[in-house]
């Protein structure tokens, strides 16, 4: 138990300190940042701090109405058109509004302004004082109900899910989180197949059975790239969560936000299958090869079983309950990331969920059994690989 | 007292049989020899030994035990022929890492690497990575991998490969601490000149089989021709009873009849005064003239006999009188 411990801790330590590594994994985070970034500074650049003028011919304004919050624009009043206008090209304001007397019976409002149209959020703060000021005159509460939108939960008939409001941010994590997962374990076993061929093709292998037996060395090294692809996955999420933080300080993304609770727990459950199967397959591959290129090749095209969903994914978004996007779930390969794809979008039954594990779970168990009895017939084939008709014959064995 | 006992091992690989009925002790305070040509079953002998490969029937038995356990493990030091450590890490990363995993902890691993670094010349290499250093520092890193931990058994395979004489002179001078300090020694070479100067026995593998078995000296006797050689000024070629007379390293070597003895011959040369004599001696093979006798086949009838002779003993004196009747050693 002690070397498959430290198998998986030098498996880590050489994997997490390479530049590669850090490389891919810091790569979508950076994209993701630098979008961000991106965004927030063009939204404070392109933000004008002038105040913005008002002409009131309706005389129905009440400035003390509405409080402006923080970061809003200052309202101010003109009595003529020719002030604010004056003001205007004088620089002092950014844009006016010219509210007609005739506003009550028909609400209309005119906006002038310089160069740039101001943006949605200043127009906003003059929508908020003209609704503010119409019911200005009725009481506490009749204003409040009236200015505060009502909070809408959206509910499916059998109670499986609710959601608040219509945040996109919750639709985007559903959709994103899954796939997210399914890289990392691809990508982490892609390094465990390159390191079962590499010690293949150099032959430390021939060390290493020296010292454990081949079960403990492939358990330890997949652990401990299993924990590489975690580490991953977290920074992913550290990432995420500190720019949807930063973000929420921008724009009211973050309102009606609910955690995909459930789908998480579930990514959870399918993640150690999942790992396992791309693991077992992956160690076959690596010892059943010759080099590391080789290999690689040959995982490329499988990787294709695992990551096909997302070539459907129009399907699974437009009909996630076909029966091909069922037989995806279905299908051991294809069951994690069509579950996740289709969580956003529809309701699984849970029948298909436990029947996707369960068959998932047992080919899960298979690959690790077939890929011991492949990796020990072909680790040390040193100059040929190990052929289908070999392959099927350790498996007899 | 028996640190390997190997009984009677077979495995093939598909149609190819790879090893064929082998069997060899080898003991504490020795160092054995594994010879054979390329592809000869050296190494699949040597992995069934390791437990890498499970033997279609036959047995091994390590430090007087069936199963090959964790702990037995961590009491063998394994170098294989092609070098397999690490190539994109660091030397003593490398080094301690292996050693952990037979058992040391790491500060003790660190502790007993310095003094190996040092000894090796490799001290001031520690930091490079191993695909940085020459064909001889990565040698002789395999070795101290091998023998960090301090095993009661270790196997070398080409222990030699790509070390300059001076430290090809080092690594035989450990090997022999090695055996001096009670350890088992297997070594697997094809440089046979080697093998004598190390190793006290050997058996000699080929096409899977074993065809040479037993103590050097005891071989090389069996096959020890009718021949001799000599150093000096005389007409050697017209001693009566000489075969052929070939002229070799500055001296004559005299292949006698099946009737002449070589004390037939000193007493002629005693009798002639007016010849030199620097040198006299009875001839013996070296061990790689055995060796390519045995492997190019002039001893194919003797091996077959000797594959069915039972004990290793008698299959060496089996084999070699074989040879005796060919009178081509």
């Amino acid at each position: 138990m002690r070397n498959f411990w430290l198998m998986a801790r030098h498996e880590y330590r050489k994997m997490t300190r390479t530049r590669t590594f850090w490389l891919s994994t810091l790569a979508l985070p950076f994209v993701f940042v630098a979008i961000m970034v991106v965004g927030v500074f063009a939204a404070i650049s392109g933000q004008s701090r002038l105040p913005i003028g008002y002409v009131d011919q309706a005389n129905f304004i009440r400035p003390e109405a509405y409080t402006l919050a923080a970061g809003e624009v200052a309202m101010r009043p003109y009595v003529h058109e020719g002030e604010a206008e004056a003001a205007l090209l004088r620089g002092e304001i950014q844009a006016y509004y010219l509210i007609p007397e005739d506003y009550r019976q028909m609400p209309i409002v005119n906006l002038v302004y310089g160069e740039d149209l101001p943006p949605l959020r200043v127009r906003q703060v003059m929508d908020n004082l003209v609704r503010a000021s119409l019911v200005s005159d009725l009481p506490n509460e009749t204003r409040r109900r009236v200015l505060t939108e009502p909070t809408i939960i959206n509910r499916t008939v059998d109670g499986r899910r609710e959601m608040r409001g219509d945040n996109f941010v919750t639709l985007i994590v559903s959709f994103a989180v899954g796939p997210l997962f399914m890289i990392a374990i691809v990508s982490s076993a892609g390094y465990l197949l390159q390191v079962v061929a590499d010690e293949k093709e150099n032959r430390t292998m021939e060390i290493m059975v020296t010292s454990l037996s081949p079960g403990q060395l492939i358990s330890g090294k997949s652990v401990g790239l299993m924990g590489v692809a975690l580490t991953q996955m977290g920074v992913w999420a550290a990432t995420g969560v500190f720019s949807l933080a930063v973000a929420s300080r921008f724009y009211d993304i973050m309102d009606g936000f609910t955690p995909p609770w459930e789908l998480l727990a579930l990514i959870l459950i399918f993640f150690a299958p999942t790992y396992a199967l791309v693991a077992g397959i992956m160690t076959a591959v690596g010892g059943a090869v010759n080099e590391v290129k080789q290999g690689q090749q040959i995982a490329g095209i499988l990787n294709l079983l695992f990551l096909f969903p997302f070539f459907v994914v129009a399907l699974i978004m437009s009909s996630p309950n076909s029966p091909l996007v069922v037989a995806l779930t279905l299908f051991p390969t294809t069951a994690f990331v069509t579950i996740a794809l289709r969580w956003g979008m529809t309701i699984v039954p849970w029948e298909q969920v436990i029947a996707g594990w369960l068959i998932l779970a047992a080919t899960a168990v298979f690959s690790l059994w077939a890929s011991g009895r492949i990796f020990r017939a072909g680790m040390l084939q040193y100059g040929q690989g190990l052929n289908l008709r070999a392959a099927l014959r350790a498996l007899r064995a | 007292m028996t640190t390997v006992t190997v009984s009677s091992i077979s495995k093939s690989f598909g149609a190819v049989t790879a090893v064929q009925d082998v069997s060899f002790d080898v003991y504490r305070g020795e160092i054995f020899g594994l010879l054979g040509p390329n592809g000869a079953g050296k190494t699949t002998s040597i992995r069934i030994m390791l437990d890498i490969f499970k033997p279609d029937s036959g047995q091994v038995s390590l430090f007087g035990g069936g199963s090959l356990d964790e702990a037995t493990k961590r009491r063998i030091g394994y170098m294989p022929e092609e070098r397999g450590l690490y190539k994109d890490l660091k030397l003593e990363p490398t080094l301690i890492f292996l050693a952990t995993l037979k058992g040391l902890s790491e500060g003790e691993a660190r502790r007993r690497l310095k003094g190996w670094l040092e000894r090796l010349d490799l001290y001031e290499h520690r930091q490079k990575k191993v695909q940085e250093l020459s064909k001889g520092m990565q040698q002789k890193a395999q070795l101290i991998a091998t023998l960090l931990h301090e095993p009661d058994l270790i196997i070398v395979d080409e222990p030699f490969s790509g070390l300059d004489p001076v430290n090809t002179r080092l690594v035989k001078q450990i090997l022999q601490e090695q055996k001096e300090a009670g350890r088992a020694v297997i070594m697997s070479t094809h440089q046979m000149y080697q093998v004598e100067a190390l190793c006290t026995r050997i058996a000699l593998i080929h096409h899977g089989r074993s065809v040479l078995y037993g103590q050097v000296s005891d071989i090389k006797r069996q096959f020890a021709g009718n021949a001799i050689n000599l150093a000096g000024d005389g007409r050697f070629n017209e001693l009566p009873g000489v075969l052929e007379t070939r002229q070799e390293n500055g001296g004559y070597h005299l292949i006698l009849d099946n009737e002449t003895a070589p004390q037939d011959i000193f007493r002629i040369l005693a009798a002639h005064p007016d010849w030199r004599i620097d040198r006299f001696e009875v001839a013996e093979p070296s061990l790689d003239d055995i060796f390519v006798a045995v492997v190019q086949g002039d001893a194919a009838a003797g091996a077959a006999a000797a594959g069915s002779a039972g004990a290793g003993g008698e299959r060496s004196l089996s084999l070699s009188k074989a040879e005796e009747g060919d009178g081509d050693a």
